[in-house]
């Protein structure tokens, strides 16, 4: 029986407290953790009071609706995220070379929440916050639009996710994580089998970061469909844009799945049903069917955008048109629809027929084809270009050498005869971070640094920035190549012990790749503190810092809050391109015109505190407080419904004054050539003969 | 008199441009969520199917469905769905703050409630007969199925209540078609998954 | 006001038509006028008949150029549905059948 007040909250479950009566490594391992985050929030509180940002924090960011702010609060929820999954990887590359016979320093308790963990953060609290903050900032302008279709949804997505990210922190202090894996499968999750609140803690995470994924879905795709600038057609959209479009609506129709099979568990756990009991007619095996429903789409979900983001990249840097555009097009398209017929392959040796099996082992090895032609298109976009090295193509041949390995073993895997072999083992695991680090990370790294400058004004430093591409290169080479090796030799994945010795020199040379994988996030992080220190000289205020093509590079950086003076209009592809070529890229007398916008609100940020705190008590069986956090949520959904929306007016004056000292600037050259684009000349114009089109 | 078709659905007459562009924004938004609703039906439906059989020795379709009481609950839905239809009709030729228009929001509130309140009283039979969800899988995928669309009538219930509360006591400055378009749109869209639920769930159990 | 009578009747065809093709399957059900299986058809092309009739007249969607994308969004939507829902049934047959 729960408690009235405190729920199955007890206090062993406080922070420190299992060290306390336990103080083995294993629980040192897990305090020194805890440490860790008590010192990150003491120093993030710090900062905030001593440098008097509560207000500004307050008025201008959490209260605000500007996808560009929305999008860049994404991309900090994901760093910081970021930095607890790779340190986790780390504990557990270190603890598995340590465990022959088992011999490892953690407890098997602890690795199964450790690798719960990781991959539940990496995928929804890494990735997903990485990926759609780049969307977010960067799809509005690239559409010529002034913002989302839905502004105040999108501060919502943003609040749900954080609040999810935040519960799954909250899981480190108080209580455990479950020991299910990223996926959950019962009956182990099932309350027989896994009775304390860990899944809980997976179940509610998952839940409220779903739906703020499953509304930034409808966001994109109906800002994609309804806001794009006059005389953009479909066809001549920014590459980048159909890949988000395409990403999106995989998006809407990947969510149900996983939100079906997590309530089926939770209904399973809570409320006693028989979905996915061995018991009395469930069908355990539906939820590995429901689940990668959404898993595999979900992947490509994340892929897509970066697949834009390269071919963003590749175009701009080779000083070329985008080669073979429509059957890039029609490749994103493929892979949306074909994702959707694969799902099979992640439970190949379940128990089905033969030809269920190879039905979906084709469909797998199918999808490896509309990929290879955007690899092809955008080599054929580098052919006869001028392509410049900068950090974001050292990214994109990273992608190159390695995601190629990936796609191929992940080939191999598509059919079931090897699969049943190799299927989780430590060959899967290479697999997947083979295509998910050298696709999705290197991807959102290289939009950083390309979309850097747009957001903050100045770029980041180049030969920091290769230095970290480069870590990142060795170190994920170093951890994941020798896990091929080991998965073949027969480790099984999340083992926390093992027999064979012969694994343990694989084992060794994995840590050693993530050790230099945390220095590539070290170096990361420095490359941004010192691009900061140094942004007078990296600085690019004219906005258009590698002579783009595309309209976001048409604004000053950073953009003014409305985007743009006048919502321009587009005649075809690569529009700022082509403006520039003609002469006209910006226009020395625009009509100044009110621009309204809506206004900014706090409801966001309350529903995402309440969605936390909702969570939190669903997980700890303190009902009066899920009641009152649920009235809360229905009340603030209910008051935006009820109210007039606000706008906020900047007037023709006002936008005179912001914008016209930059358009003077842009207006009175030269700007620069490529010889000095890494230079502090980039002041972020690109000079007239940068332009070529081929 | 006739408004060209701006956007999908019942087009309002009176608005110009801007407002039009604003509400077919909303309208797909709309849709598309929908969408991804139906998506998640349609896999309670398939779990549904393959779990009919996983009687466990316990209650069965035969023995817990009172299909006349679903004929009523249909009745009440259709009649419903027409209702909110009418009500459309209203805010498009009688005003967004019409009598007409709250009257037939009642008459579907009504209705739906009817539904809510015939369908609760089967579970409660049901649970009698020992046909609870922790019987048995079949149960509980039926009690997920046709719990999740309760569930959603219920929601659609309480945002009725707000839209009437709303359009009768709010200044003519809060928007209110938009909203109820969109309301209108999820009544309909709840009758149809019922269709399903009625064919699939009920008559495919017993016949 | 022919506008308003045309919507009307619509709603109309809708409701009455929507009636019989639900009392139809019921009917046959009830009255088990029918062998299982030409019961079960029966219920599926009246379902999907309904669907499409309400889909019409209460949803108003056709094939209108200006109401394409809509149009669009439900066919994939529903080629989605057939991939999982049929996925799905022919995943747990094969399980069933091989494993029970």
């Amino acid at each position: 029986m729960t408690h009235p007040i405190f729920g199955a909250l007890t206090l062993s479950d406080l922070p420190f407290a299992a060290f306390i009566a336990d103080p083995s490594v294993t629980e040192g391992v897990a305090a020194g953790a805890q440490v860790i985050v008590f010192l990150a929030i003491f120093a993030i509180l710090a900062v905030l009071t001593r440098y008097r940002l509560w207000g500004p924090m307050y008025r201008d960011w959490l209260c605000s609706v500007d996808h560009k702010k929305v999008g860049i609060m994404y991309m900090v929820v994901g760093v910081v995220m970021m930095a607890r999954g790779v340190i986790e990887g780390a504990v557990m590359r270190a603890n598995q070379m340590t465990a022959l016979d088992g011999g490892g320093m953690l407890s098997p308790d602890h690795v199964g929440q450790l690798f719960s963990t990781h991959g539940t953060i990496m995928i929804f609290f890494v990735a997903v916050p990485l990926v759609f903050g780049l969307i977010n900032y960067v799809l509005p302008l690239q559409l010529g639009a002034r913002d989302m279709a839905f502004p105040v949804m999108n501060q919502i997505s943003l609040g749900l996710t954080a609040a999810g990210a935040v519960l799954i922190m909250i899981s480190l202090v108080v209580g455990e994580f479950g020991t299910g894996g990223w996926t959950a499968y019962p009956p182990y999750t099932s309350r027989l089998f896994s009775p304390g609140t860990g899944t809980d803690y997976w179940i509610w995470s998952v839940l409220i970061a779903g739906v703020g994924s499953t509304l930034s879905a409808f966001n994109f795709a109906v800002t994609i469909y309804k806001k794009r600038a006059p005389g953009m057609k479909m066809m001549a959209m920014p590459i980048f844009c159909w890949t988000v479009l395409c990403s999106s609506i995989t998006l809407i129709f990947a969510m149900p799945p996983i939100t079906v099979s997590t309530i089926m568990l939770a209904a399973d756990r809570y409320l006693g049903f028989h979905f996915f009991t061995n018991d009395l007619g469930g069908e355990v095996m539906n939820y590995a069917n429901l689940f990668w429903m959404f898993g595999h789409p979900e992947v490509y979900i994340l892929i897509l955008p970066c697949y834009g983001i390269f071919a963003e990249v590749v175009s701009n840097f080779s000083a070329k048109r985008l080669y073979g555009y429509v059957s890039l097009v029609i490749a994103t398209m493929a892979i949306a629809v074909l994702s959707f017929s694969v799902w099979l392959h992640h439970f190949f040796t379940m128990g089905q027929g033969v030809n269920v099996n190879i039905a979906f082992g084709v469909a797998t090895m199918a999808i490896a084809i509309p990929t290879g032609v955007k690899l092809y298109d955008w080599m054929g976009t580098m052919f006869r270009g001028r392509v410049r090295l900068s950090t974001p193509m050292v990214y994109l041949f990273g992608f190159y050498l390695l995601f190629v390995f990936g796609g191929l073993t992940g080939v191999i895997l598509a059919n079931p005869t090897i699969d049943y072999q190799v299927h989780n083992s430590m060959f899967l695991v290479a697999h997947f971070h083979n295509v998910l680090i050298p696709g999705v990370l290197f991807g959102v790294l290289a939009g950083l640094h390309y979309w850097f400058p747009k957001a903050f004004g100045f770029r980041l430093a180049e030969r920091p920035g290769r230095i970290t591409a480069v870590l990142w290169v060795i170190g994920f080479s170093l951890t994941f190549v020798p896990l091929y090796w080991v998965g073949l030799m027969g480790l099984p994945r999340r083992a926390a012990s093992f027999a064979n010795p012969d694994y343990v020199p694989w084992l060794i040379w994995s840590a050693v790749g993530a050790a230099v994988i945390l220095a590539a996030v070290g170096s990361l992080l420095w490359t941004i503190w010192t691009s900061v220190v140094h942004r007078k000289d990296l600085a690019t205020p004219i906005g258009d810092p590698w002579d783009g093509r595309t309209l976001e590079w048409s604004v000053s950086a950073p953009p003014p809050a409305y985007n743009f003076v006048t919502i321009p209009t587009v005649a075809g592809r690569d529009p700022f391109a082509a403006a520039k070529a003609a002469g006209v890229a910006y226009a020395p007398n625009p009509v100044y015109a009110d621009i309204t916008a809506p206004a900014p609100t706090v409801v966001g940020f309350i529903i995402c505190v309440i969605s936390g705190v909702f969570g939190f008590a669903m997980v700890w069986q303190v009902w009066w407080l899920a009641a009152l956090c649920a009235l809360g949520i229905v009340g603030s959904v209910m008051w935006l419904g009820w109210r007039k929306p606000r706008t906020v007016v900047t007037t023709a004056e006002q936008v005179k004054q912001i914008d016209a000292p930059w358009r003077q600037a842009a207006l009175a050259g030269p700007g620069v050539d490529r010889g000095l684009e890494f230079t502090s000349a980039n002041r972020g114009l690109a000079a007239p003969d940068m332009v070529q089109d081929a | 008199m006739t408004a060209p078709a701006s956007y999908p659905g019942l087009n309002l007459l009176d608005s110009d441009d801007a407002a039009n562009n604003e509400t077919e924004v909303m309208v797909f938004g709309f849709w598309v969520f929908l969408m991804s609703d139906l998506v998640m039906f349609g896999l309670f439906f398939a779990t549904y199917v393959t779990m009919s059989d996983n009687l466990a020795f316990g209650p069965g379709p035969r023995q817990l469905f009172d299909l006349a009481s679903v004929g009523w609950q249909t009745a009440c839905l259709l009649v419903s769905s027409f209702a909110m239809g009418m009500g459309s009709l209203a805010l498009k030729y009688d005003g967004a703050r019409s009598r007409q228009l709250l009257m037939w929001l009642g008459v579907a509130g009504v209705l739906a409630a009817a539904f809510l309140f015939l369908e609760l009283r089967d579970f409660s039979h049901m649970a009698t007969l020992g046909g609870v969800p922790s019987r048995s899988g079949f149960l509980s995928a039926y009690y997920g199925l046709v719990g999740l669309h309760g569930v959603h009538i219920t929601f659609g219930l309480l945002w009725l209540a707000f839209m009437m509360t709303k359009i009768a006591a709010t200044p003519p400055d809060h928007p209110v078609k938009t909203q109820v378009l969109r309301l209108a749109l999820y009544w309909h869209f709840l009758g149809l998954v019922w269709v399903g639920i009625f064919s699939v769930v009920f008559l495919t159990g017993v016949a | 006001m022919n506008d308003s009578r045309r919507d009307l009747s619509r709603y109309i065809v809708g409701l009455l038509g929507s009636a019989v093709l639900t009392a139809v399957p019921f009917w046959m059900v009830i009255g088990r006028a029918a062998d299982r299986s030409t019961t079960l058809t029966a219920i599926a092309l009246c379902a999907i008949a309904q669907v499409v009739l309400q889909l019409r007249c209460f949803l108003h969607i056709d094939f209108n150029r200006k109401r394409r994308e809509d149009l669009l969004l439900i066919l994939f939507t529903t080629l989605i549905l057939i991939l999982l829902i049929g996925g799905t049934i022919w995943i747990m047959t094969s399980l069933s059948y091989r494993m029970h």
